[in-house]
């Protein structure tokens, strides 16, 4: 199935004229950020990567829980926030459709975090596979490349003839192209396969390392830059730690999940003022263990789409890259 | 779905001022159909609220063994202990739970028991000396060792006396050196200390310990040489905790959620475990 550019733009404008909310990466200054948009003309699939993920539309920063008010003295009534709305998701990066497959696993084990499912449920993500990545990219490195369906509900790749090949994924992807099928042709052409940034490190031998060396004197000596900012996490797409707190006033308020992140002191210390992870380090093991090691042992899953997002804007020049470089080559000695 | 974050509301039915700075609440389900249906067992724990302040973790003190209601133990130390210690009979709180595992009662039957706690550690210890108590004759000789860093910091002192009234029941407390008062009949010493001068048969017993980290990192040598094997002697970890459900990721030690898989944990586990707790 084709689409063509033009076409692709009538999809994008048809789909606003219907009152459909459409994300897509917008240049931002000299960044990219994915925003709402009302016209086709906004999108800027070109580098640079957009900053943020497109986590906060599926997993929200500050998503409402509940709502408390109080009626009467030592009286509470509870109500349920809002339903979420649907997101159309246009642009996005195969490494990062990825990210909410893998997310599913521990919003979905023994509990199910409604909040989470019903936005997942109701968004659509249409991805365009690369054709070009930065230094920072490492998605090869962790089993994903450019043409990585997974994820996605419609996959789109350009196709030497320029026109865009549409991949039909998940059943919400089928339904949008039959509402908007006079879009699309029913023929093929050959699609340009972009393959990726070079393979930076070998994943299988990353947590073998992890599992035996918890205490390694590198720990100490690798995140020695690290200043416990957490833009890291904020901007990794598969971070998902939170926060749970009352914002409101003496007559009511919301109860939120927020993001949090592991590399706050604040995060597991103890009411007793024990902290488990009192040095920074321990707390730049732990996302590199959860990501690499934890989460693989439980889920079955490497917390990390290798989007580069941790390493390009780290402040610190901090790079999650070169530590796991370090790893591999202490692995193989 | 539902909402896995909604707390059941509870009506605060009474108040014990355990010390100074810590409280028992005992707390009624205002939905009658939860009040009956609601179950747990011995360790588990819930998130208790004060809406507008948030949610703080605690065990269940109470015991299974006692229907209809659930206590909880807590000593004021953030935002949402301070709202819930200012809190009066009749207010509104919010719970959810029961989360985590739970001490495998099932394996104690017919074992000598030795409960040892430090301060407000006795709460989670409480629930499973109460439920033993209820069920006595499933259990051997029950040992209850519990110290507290001064007289003034012993919670459920008139609960005491009366576990040391149950037939072939032990009670030993003491207080830090320092923390007695001119009226005290205890012991005077660290709970490592009191409980090898106590001596606990080991042959046919099982450990359950709670405390602060140190008494805990004193008192499994103690154990060990008293001839208690890693895999009988059962602690509660106490990790900070948001959801409670095995999402918000600050509970894990090592790829175990301590939410999900704790928090009760022997100390042949433990040992597998990185050491970040």
């Amino acid at each position: 199935m084709l689409i063509s550019p033009n076409n692709l733009k009538a999809l994008i404008e048809s789909l606003i004229k219907d009152k459909r909310t459409v994300i897509a990466p917008v240049k931002d200054g000299k960044d990219s950020s994915y925003k709402p948009i009302s016209s086709f003309a906004e999108i800027n699939l070109d580098l640079p990567f957009p900053t943020k993920s497109t986590k906060e539309y599926f997993f929200a920063d500050s998503e409402p829980i509940l709502n408390y008010s109080f009626p009467a003295k030592g009286k509470i009534s509870v109500t349920e926030p809002a339903e979420p709305q649907e997101n159309i998701l246009f642009g996005m990066r195969p490494c990062e459709a990825v990210s909410y497959p893998i997310m599913d696993k521990v919003f979905t084990w023994d509990y199910n975090d409604e909040f989470y499912l019903k936005r997942r449920a109701k968004n659509i993500i249409i991805t365009v596979a690369c054709e070009e990545c930065d230094e920072f990219c490492f998605c090869t490195s962790v089993g994903i490349n450019p043409q990585t369906t997974e994820g996605s509900d419609i996959f789109l790749q350009k196709t030497t003839q320029g026109n865009y090949l549409v991949k039909p994924i998940s059943d919400k992807g089928k339904q949008l192209i039959n509402q908007y099928k006079s879009l699309f042709t029913d023929s093929d052409e050959t699609p340009v396969e972009y393959k990726g940034p070079d393979q930076k490190f070998d994943l299988a031998k990353i947590r073998p390392w992890l599992a035996k060396n918890f205490e390694h004197p590198i720990w100490a000596k690798i995140t020695l830059p690290c200043i416990g900012c957490g833009a890291c996490t904020y901007l990794c797409p598969t971070c998902h730690c939170f926060d749970i707190i009352d914002e409101g006033t003496p007559k009511g308020g919301t109860r939120c999940k927020n993001w949090d992140a592991c590399q706050f002191a604040m995060f597991t210390v103890h009411a007793s003022g024990h902290n488990p992870r009192d040095m920074q380090s321990k707390r730049f093991r732990q996302r590199i263990e959860h990501k690499f090691n934890y989460y693989p042992d439980k889920f079955d899953r490497t917390l990390c789409v290798g989007c580069g997002r941790c390493v390009r804007h780290c402040p610190a020049d901090m790079s999650l890259l070169n530590v796991l470089v370090t790893i591999d080559k202490l692995a193989k000695t | 779905m539902t909402n896995i974050y909604k707390p059941y509301l509870m009506t605060v039915a009474e108040i014990i001022e355990e010390t100074y700075d810590t409280k028992t609440m005992k707390l009624l389900f205002q939905d009658e159909a939860v009040a009956k249906s609601f179950n747990f067992k011995a360790g588990q724990f819930g998130l208790y609220s004060a809406f507008g302040e948030g949610e703080s973790t605690f065990c269940i003190a109470s015991a299974p063994t006692k229907k209809g209601y659930i206590e909880c133990c807590f000593r004021k130390s953030g935002r949402v202990t301070k709202a819930l210690f200012n809190s009066e009979v009749g207010d509104t709180i919010g719970f959810r739970g029961p989360y985590g595992n739970s001490f495998p009662l099932d394996k104690f039957q017919g074992k000598d028991i030795v409960f040892i706690a430090g301060g407000i550690g006795l709460a989670p210890i409480r629930s499973v000396i109460w439920n033993c108590l209820d069920l006595r004759k499933q259990f051997g000789k029950i040992t209850i060792v519990y110290g507290a860093r001064t007289v003034a910091d012993l919670v459920y002192k008139r609960e005491l006396p009366e576990w040391a009234k149950s037939p072939d029941t032990t009670v030993v407390q003491a207080v830090d050196p320092g923390g007695e008062t001119k009226d005290w009949t205890g012991k005077v010493g660290l709970v490592p200390v009191i409980l090898e001068q106590t001596n606990p048969n080991s042959s046919n017993g099982v450990a359950l310990i709670c405390g602060p980290p140190i008494m805990i990192k004193f008192t499994l040598p103690v154990l060990d040489k008293l001839g208690f094997k890693p895999e009988n002697i059962y602690t509660t970890l106490e990790n900070r905790m948001k959801c409670g459900v095995g999402k918000c990721g600050r509970c894990n030690v090592g790829s175990v959620y301590v939410c999900k898989e704790g928090p009760v944990f022997s100390a042949a586990q433990m040992k597998e475990l990185p050491a970040e707790y």
